[in-house]
């Protein structure tokens, strides 16, 4: 396990709602190596964001959490001051909405180089240079002008673009993406697809990428794990998601998705409706209730995540199911 | 260095400026009665047409006259130079309680909301506890305990109005800490402390000058109240709250002016003081 870059066993998060603690990961384990990019798609709620956000250590004060992340073989969440901040440098993080995590009143060059400023002493000087050299890597090239404008001043296209520069000023080598291009329209959604496929390629990083779009997280990822209810349900090379699912989960997603080189007059559904992480059962399957394949043995006991043909897969019937998945789901 | 990095050091200053725009004509004349009494307080001792101290008891009590535009006090001193040296201590007593009071309250508002958890549990607690005394009270304890003057006065008063402040800065820390932007320098690596000074606090700084402008006026009323029972500045220094008190018996018996100079001064600047604290306010918490 040691040439993975980020290795998450076992994590269980338990967040204080009103005085009651509730579960909202559940047993997530999940490994990325260096350079590879894996994409974690699910409904809201279940859980993706609250994955990264233990990864990045902004999980809530009073956040239980069980197992462990290890980033280039250190735990994380045992990590303070030098080792904290040379953790911070590697793992970089960009969210859904440029525009609410910067902070309005200040012009974008303060925003670029406070951390370099801060933490590796460069002078503002020279962080505005590496600043502007990013920016026009990421297809900014007014940058100068850039750096003294407000945010407010931008779209969220470039708004995003600068997030991505932002993450990349201190050269980190694990990339946190929470729904990048979720609050952008369609065309700038591939330009900021795009520009992060090249600077992947670029700068040898690794992405864990975060959205509810699975044929986005098909296309751009090398594997794809798939969350239902605060658990992982499927790990799948991407190419291998759509045409060979493992889990009947992912079948479902699959075949309810609308094509266009098929007429249906009604859009497939899965029935039932999504389970927040708190509300599966401890000892069933999360999607049992849903599940068209289900069984008794499915409502008496939690399945664990287990590999199947080189991928994972939380499902007790995987093996005897394989193949035969989406016919019953079209069906 | 190069433009961009020169141009990223230059801060917008005429924020203050705006703020002050905002306030409307009324907020405008506020801002201006502060400015004189401001002025008054540092050129005082200069501009003032005679000895302060100096009295001639013949003409006690009389009424305006040439050399004399507000008349002379029961001691026969010049009113209108006691007016302008008082300023000293009645506008410096008030601006030291708003200083420490609000830094205490600032850092003790930032600290507890960054935490959370048990430390603002504790915090909000301690404040409540001091929310039980009130200033003067405190102060006339402090003055008992350490003697008489304005020093002793001071500190007290702005132990007391540290919890008003922190109170309400701690509810704007709270929601500026839960804003994306604080978890996004987080996740840079930007150590609390510089989040905290450099983001946090400058965007709640309308609110911080909003609570300083209310606490003078409540510290200037306090503080001559103290002056005015002979527990805060001693005479013969013209404080104006040590003012009234001399020339209370001379305003019982028909000579109100050298008690009521000092007394309108503290009104209008209190009055001041307090619309335009209000009225920044108001314009900060209608930009939420």
């Amino acid at each position: 396990m040691s040439e993975q870059l980020l290795s998450i066993r076992g994590l269980t998060v338990r967040l204080p709602v009103e005085r009651v603690m509730r579960t909202v990961l559940h047993d997530v384990s999940l490994d990325i190596s260096p350079g590879e990019s894996v994409g974690l798609v699910g409904e809201s709620g279940s859980g993706k964001t609250m994955t990264a956000r233990a990864v990045g250590k902004l999980l809530p004060a009073g956040a239980r959490v069980d197992g462990e992340i290890r980033f280039a073989g250190r735990e994380v969440r045992s990590l303070d001051g030098a080792a904290e901040r040379s953790f911070r440098a590697s793992v970089a993080m960009i969210f859904q909405d440029p525009r609410a995590h910067i902070n309005p009143v200040r012009r974008i060059g303060d925003f670029m180089t406070e951390a370099l400023r801060t933490n590796a002493g460069v002078s503002l000087d020279a962080a505005s240079k590496s600043a502007v050299g990013l920016l026009a890597r990421v297809g900014i090239d007014d940058g100068q002008r850039r750096l003294h404008q407000y945010p407010h001043e931008l779209s969220g296209g470039l708004l995003q673009r600068v997030m991505i520069a932002t993450a990349l000023l201190t050269d980190p080598r694990l990339l946190l993406a929470d729904e990048p291009t979720t609050a952008l329209d369609v065309t700038t959604q591939a330009e900021v697809m795009g520009i992060l496929e090249d600077l992947r390629a670029e700068f040898g990083l690794a992405v864990l990428f975060i959205t509810h779009n699975l044929e986005l997280a098909a296309a751009v990822c090398d594997r794809t794990a798939v969350m239902y209810a605060g658990q992982i349900v499927e790990i799948r090379a991407s190419d291998l998601l759509h045409s060979d699912p493992l889990h009947p989960y992912t079948a479902a997603l699959a075949a309810a998705r609308p094509s266009i080189d098929r007429t249906a007059s009604r859009l497939m559904a899965i029935s039932g409706r999504p389970l927040s992480a708190f509300e599966a059962p401890e000892s069933a399957c999360a999607f049992a209730a849903r599940c068209p394949h289900v069984q008794d043995a499915c409502r008496r006991s939690r399945p664990s995540l287990v590999e199947l043909d080189g991928g994972m897969t939380r499902c007790l019937r995987a093996t005897e199911l394989r193949g035969h998945m989406e016919l019953v789901a079209n069906g | 260095m190069s433009t961009a990095a020169a141009a990223l050091q230059l801060r917008r200053a005429s924020a203050a400026w705006k703020a002050l725009g905002e306030t409307g004509p009324i907020g405008l004349a506020s801002a201006m009665v502060i400015v004189i009494a401001v002025l008054v307080t540092i050129f005082g001792p200069l501009i003032a047409p005679s000895d302060p101290y100096l009295g001639q008891l013949s003409n006690s009590y009389i009424g305006p006259g040439p050399g004399a535009p507000l008349g002379y006090d029961g001691a026969g001193r010049d009113v209108l130079s006691r007016v302008l040296v008082g300023a000293r201590t009645s506008m410096l007593g008030p601006f030291f309680v708003v200083v420490l009071s609000l830094a205490a309250a600032t850092l003790l508002a930032v600290w507890s909301a960054w935490v959370g958890g048990n430390v603002d549990s504790v915090v909000s607690s301690l404040l409540n506890v001091l929310f039980a005394f009130p200033g003067i009270l405190l102060a006339i304890l402090a003055t008992a305990v350490f003697g008489k003057g304005l020093q002793a006065a001071t500190i007290a008063l702005a132990i007391a109005y540290t919890p008003y402040a922190a109170r309400v800065l701690r509810g704007a820390a709270l929601r500026e800490r839960s804003l994306l932007y604080v978890s996004a320098l987080e996740v840079q690596g930007v150590p609390a402390w510089a989040i905290c000074f450099r983001h946090i606090i400058p965007n709640v700084v309308p609110l911080i000058l909003a609570q300083a402008t209310t606490l003078f006026g409540y510290a200037m009323v306090d503080l001559a109240a103290i002056s005015f029972l002979s527990l805060g500045v001693q005479p013969p220094f013209p404080d104006w709250g040590v003012m009234i008190s001399e020339n209370l018996s001379g305003a019982v018996q028909g000579f109100p002016l050298a008690a009521l100079s000092a007394g309108l001064c503290i009104f209008a600047v209190v009055i001041s003081f307090s619309i335009l604290g209000q009225r920044l306010h108001e314009n900060y918490e209608a930009r939420r």
